[in-house]
C-alpha cells in the first residue's frame, strides 16, 4: 500500500457512501408546491392555519414563552446586523411558501453571546414558530450566519438541537435554546461524557465529534433523556 | 457507466432541441434521475435546499435543451448545466446557510445521515463540509461514473485539477473519519 493512498479513503468506500445518499430519483417538492388536487386542498388548509396562527400571534401568543433570555422589550441591541435581515427577509418569503409562515423580524431579540463572539437572537415566525438565529460562527466569512427553525419549546421538547461546521480547520459548534428551568445539557461527544452549563436559555459545545445521548438537566435535579446513545 | 449516450437519447435530444415538446418531456424523464441525483449529492443530500437545486436544474436543462448544439453530447451537457447549478447554489449556501435543521424534516432525515452513528454517516457528514469543487469532482467521478477527462470537460478544469481534487478530497476525509473515531480503509491497487 502507498503512503499516499494510506491517507486518503479508497474510492469504493467512497462511490459506495455516496450511492447510499443519493436519494431518489426524481425531487421531492415541498408540501405546498404539490399540484395534485389534495396537494392544493392541503396547501389551502396550511394557508388558513398560518392566518389563523398569525393572528394569534398578533393577539399576543408568545412563542418566546419559557425564554427568559428573549422576553424583554425591544432595545437597539435587538437590532439584526444589516446583511442578515437582507438575507433572512428572502429566506422569509420561501418559508411562506413552504407553509410555515414568514419570519417576524421586528420581533427579533438578542439573547446572547458566547466568549467566541457568537451570537443569538431569537424571532417569532406568523404561524407561531420560533427561530433561532445565528451570527459569526467560528470560521465563518463576515457575512455568514444559520437559521434553524421549529415549534416553540415545551416541556417535552425542552431545548433545540443544532450542529453546524463551517469548514474542516474550523471546530464543529453544537447548539441550541433551552427552556427557562433547564440548567445544563449532558451528551456522549468523542467516546466522552460532557456537560455543558445553559446561559441565557443557550448551550453550545465546540467540538468536532457528533453529539449522541443527549440529556437535559432542569433545575429541580432531575434529568430528561431525549435521545438515547447507541 | 451512466454517462454513455444511447441512440434514443440522441434522437430525443435532436428532436427537443428542435422545438417538439413531447421529445423535450421524455428527454426530462430520461435524464432526472442522473441529474436529480447528481445535484443532490453536490448541495448535500437531506435537504430541502438540494431538493430545490435538483428541481432548478431540470428546469435548467429544459430552458436550454433548445440551445443544445450536439445532441450526441446531451448527457455531459445536462451533467455540465446541473453541476453549475449545483455549485452555484452550494457556493451561496456556504456564503450564509440558511436552512432547517434536518431532524424537522423527517422525510429527508434518511439521506441527511442525521440519526445515524455508522460509518458511512461519518463519511457523509464528513463529505457535506467539503468544498464544493471536491465534492462535485468526487460525485461526477464516482457516483455518475465519468472518466478524469469527462469530468474535466464538464467541470470546465483541466485533467491535473480533477486529478488532485479527488486525492484532495479523499485526503480530507481520511482525516475527518480519523477525527471521528474511524480508521479510513484503503486498497493497496487502487487508481488514485
Amino acid at each position: 500500500m502507498s503512503t499516499q493512498n494510506a491517507l486518503a479513503i479508497s474510492l469504493d468506500e467512497l462511490a459506495t457512501a455516496l450511492e447510499i445518499y443519493a436519494g431518489p430519483p426524481r425531487p421531492r417538492r415541498r408540501p405546498v408546491q404539490r399540484l395534485s388536487r389534495r396537494g392544493r386542498v392541503v396547501s389551502a388548509a396550511a394557508v388558513l392555519a398560518v392566518v389563523v396562527v398569525g393572528t394569534a400571534y398578533a393577539a399576543g401568543f408568545n412563542p418566546f414563552a419559557g425564554i427568559s433570555a428573549a422576553n424583554h422589550p425591544a432595545t437597539s441591541r435587538d437590532r439584526l446586523p444589516a446583511f442578515l435581515t437582507a438575507r433572512l427577509a428572502e429566506f422569509s418569503s420561501t418559508m411562506e411558501k413552504m407553509g410555515h409562515g414568514h419570519l417576524l423580524l421586528k420581533s427579533a431579540r438578542s439573547i446572547t453571546e458566547l466568549p467566541s463572539g457568537m451570537r443569538f437572537y431569537t424571532i417569532a415566525t406568523s404561524a407561531g414558530g420560533l427561530c433561532l438565529a445565528t451570527v459569526n460562527h467560528p470560521g465563518a466569512n463576515a457575512k455568514g450566519g444559520g437559521l434553524e427553525c421549529g415549534d416553540s419549546l415545551s416541556r417535552s421538547r425542552p431545548i433545540t438541537i443544532a450542529s453546524e461546521q463551517v469548514n474542516h480547520s474550523t471546530p464543529r459548534v453544537s447548539y441550541g435554546l433551552a427552556l427557562d428551568g433547564v440548567t445544563a445539557v449532558s451528551f456522549r461527544a468523542g467516546g466522552a461524557e460532557r456537560t455543558v452549563a445553559v446561559k441565557d436559555n443557550v448551550w453550545a459545545y465546540e467540538g468536532q465529534a457528533n453529539l449522541r445521548a443527549i440529556t437535559v438537566h432542569w433545575d429541580n435535579g432531575s434529568t430528561q433523556t431525549l435521545i438515547d446513545g447507541r | 457507466m451512466i454517462v454513455a449516450v444511447t441512440p434514443d437519447i440522441v434522437s430525443l435530444a435532436r428532436r427537443a432541441s428542435a422545438g417538439e415538446t413531447a421529445a423535450a418531456d421524455e428527454l426530462l424523464r430520461e435524464l432526472e434521475p442522473l441529474v436529480v441525483r447528481t445535484v443532490r449529492l453536490v448541495v448535500g443530500s437531506g435537504s430541502w435546499t438540494a431538493e430545490d437545486a435538483a428541481q432548478d436544474a431540470l428546469l435548467d436543462i429544459d430552458r436550454g435543451l433548445r440551445s443544445l448544439r450536439d445532441p450526441r453530447a446531451v448527457k455531459a451537457w445536462a451533467l455540465r448545466v446541473a453541476t453549475q447549478r449545483a455549485l452555484k447554489v452550494s457556493r451561496r449556501e456556504r456564503l450564509l446557510w440558511l436552512r432547517r435543521a434536518p431532524s424537522l424534516d423527517p422525510e429527508l432525515l434518511a439521506e441527511s445521515g442525521g440519526p445515524e452513528t455508522g460509518r458511512s454517516a461519518a463519511i457523509k457528514a464528513a463529505f457535506d463540509i467539503l468544498p464544493p469543487r471536491l465534492r462535485a469532482t468526487a460525485v461526477l467521478r464516482l457516483y455518475v461514473g465519468l472518466s478524469e477527462d469527462e469530468t474535466a470537460e464538464v467541470l470546465g478544469c483541466s485533467l491535473g485539477t480533477v486529478k488532485s481534487n479527488l486525492h484532495d478530497a479523499r485526503k480530507r476525509l481520511a482525516g475527518e473519519l480519523r477525527e471521528r473515531g474511524f480508521e479510513p480503509t484503503t486498497l493497496p491497487k487502487e487508481a488514485t
